[in-house]
């Protein structure tokens, strides 16, 4: 081979750059690379802290739902990040470098975006969260909103699944890992997020709040549809009939199934709960959240043996939990406990 | 890769005239390629999927933004600027 074929343009020797996995990491070298900060210095907190101050306290609650979950999710997803660098990164994979360089941009940008929930909640809504400074200093424990409902049940379960499938875990250990990060985590729960936030911003318009969330929502994207590649790898596997790929659909479809219910909760705790007055309007939600499971679980993977029946019943099931649950009691709980901690802290 | 103007989405407001005007005049004050602009902003909205599955910047009709007319197109046309410029 001639040396002078060799331009730029026709790719690199040891990495593919024809890959998916090289695309998105390229898309996340030439969109995922916003400052917070400076995005937070350009468009300053002023206005947004004017529309917090004339809020009544309710709607600040209803926000202050949706931001917990937010920062502590994106917290539990960064420190789950480097497990998907060591996961990608096993013979279960066909070892190539572009999947290890995509997952180190996506630990990049889940960083960012606790950074950023970090200084909007800090330096705006910091009257919603009085312990929040105790909580970070301890190294992530949950926000008492985010411990009440099912989100914070998903993310210690994430971190679980996780760890299993970064050590010595199997292909199923690590499509039930993936199909909880990538589908439930970033594909629902985050996104089921976008669109409550994008009622709530029509009644309360916090404008770097949503500058925030568009440049999240854009990098989760790329997330969401590398976790799909990883899954659709798993499932090609175990059709072609290799043996310890078997189960994957199975795993993907039972944790999809375990999921929903965390998610419906959560749903129902940032809306009805406590009376939806910046009208999100859960049943849209609830909606919402199936079409885009259906989407990835049937359209894109379009998984084997799986019944919508099974799945609208877990979610019916954790409605109807959901409406009898006393969610202010475990509130009052942990606010208890967190008071205590940080009276002992002070000590 | 997507073109802007090739991409499925159900809110689109604003024709395809005045999206490739927009990515025109983006590209210029950008200094960049038209078709550049045009691709970096489809997959802002399709994350290389080929369909609008971005709502956090496809629905943010945030009705502040007079600009865009909640067109999610223009709406991601101005995030990429905004992101230029971070
Ligand atoms: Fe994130
Ligand atoms: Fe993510």
């Amino acid at each position: 081979m001639d040396a002078s074929d060799s331009t730029p343009e026709s790719g690199a020797g040891r990495i593919d750059t024809d890959s998916t996995y090289y695309e998105l990491y390229q898309k996340s070298v030439e969109l995922g690379t916003w400052d917070a900060e400076k995005l937070v210095e350009k468009v300053g907190f002023e206005e947004d802290r004017e529309v917090w101050e004339s809020l009544a306290d309710d709607e600040k609650e209803q926000w202050a739902r949706v931001i917990s979950y937010f920062i502590d999710g994106e917290h539990a997803v960064a420190q789950d990040a480097r497990r998907i660098m060591t996961t990608v990164s096993t013979p279960w994979f066909d070892r190539s470098i572009e999947k290890e360089m995509f997952a180190s941009a996506l630990a990049l940008e889940e960083a960012k975006h606790t950074q950023f929930f970090d200084l909007y909640l800090s330096n705006v809504m910091i009257d919603k969260f009085p312990q929040y400074e105790l909580d970070t200093r301890r190294g992530g424990v949950q926000i008492p909103r985010t411990d009440a409902c099912g989100a914070g049940k998903m993310f210690d379960r994430q971190g679980t699944l996780q760890a299993q499938a970064a050590h010595g875990g199997d292909p199923v250990d690590i499509a039930r890992a993936a199909t909880n990060y990538h589908i439930g985590v970033e594909g629902i729960l985050a996104r089921g997020g976008y669109f409550a936030k994008n009622r709530m911003m029509q009644e309360a318009p916090l404008t770097l709040l949503n500058k925030g969330f568009q440049f999240i929502s854009t990098d989760e994207g790329r997330h969401i549809t590398f976790g799909l590649e990883l899954l659709e790898e798993l499932i090609e596997k175990e059709r072609q009939g290799v043996p310890e790929y078997q189960g994957v659909q199975n795993a993907i479809w039972e944790q999809a199934v375990e999921d929903i219910g965390y998610i419906t909760d959560t749903g129902y705790f940032i809306t009805g709960d406590i009376g939806d007055p910046l009208g999100v309007d859960f049943d849209d939600l609830v909606n919402r959240g199936a079409r885009l499971a259906g989407d990835m679980l049937f359209d894109t993977l379009d998984i084997d043996n799986a019944q919508p029946r099974d799945y609208m019943q877990a979610a019916a099931d954790a409605m109807e939990e959901a409406r009898d649950n006393d969610y202010g009691e475990v509130i009052e709980k942990y606010d208890h406990i967190y008071e205590q901690k940080k009276q002992a802290a002070g000590d | 890769m997507t073109k802007l103007t090739d991409i499925e989405g159900t809110d689109f407001t604003a024709s395809d005239e005045e999206i490739e005007a927009a990515v025109e005049d983006a590209a210029a004050d950008l200094g960049m390629a038209p078709e550049r602009v045009s691709e970096e902003v489809a997959y802002i909205l399709d994350s290389g999927s080929g369909r609008v599955n971005n709502e956090g910047v496809a629905g943010a009709a945030v009705g502040s933004n007079a600009d865009t007319h909640d067109d999610p197109r223009l709406e991601a046309l101005d995030v990429f600027k905004l992101r230029q410029e971070l």
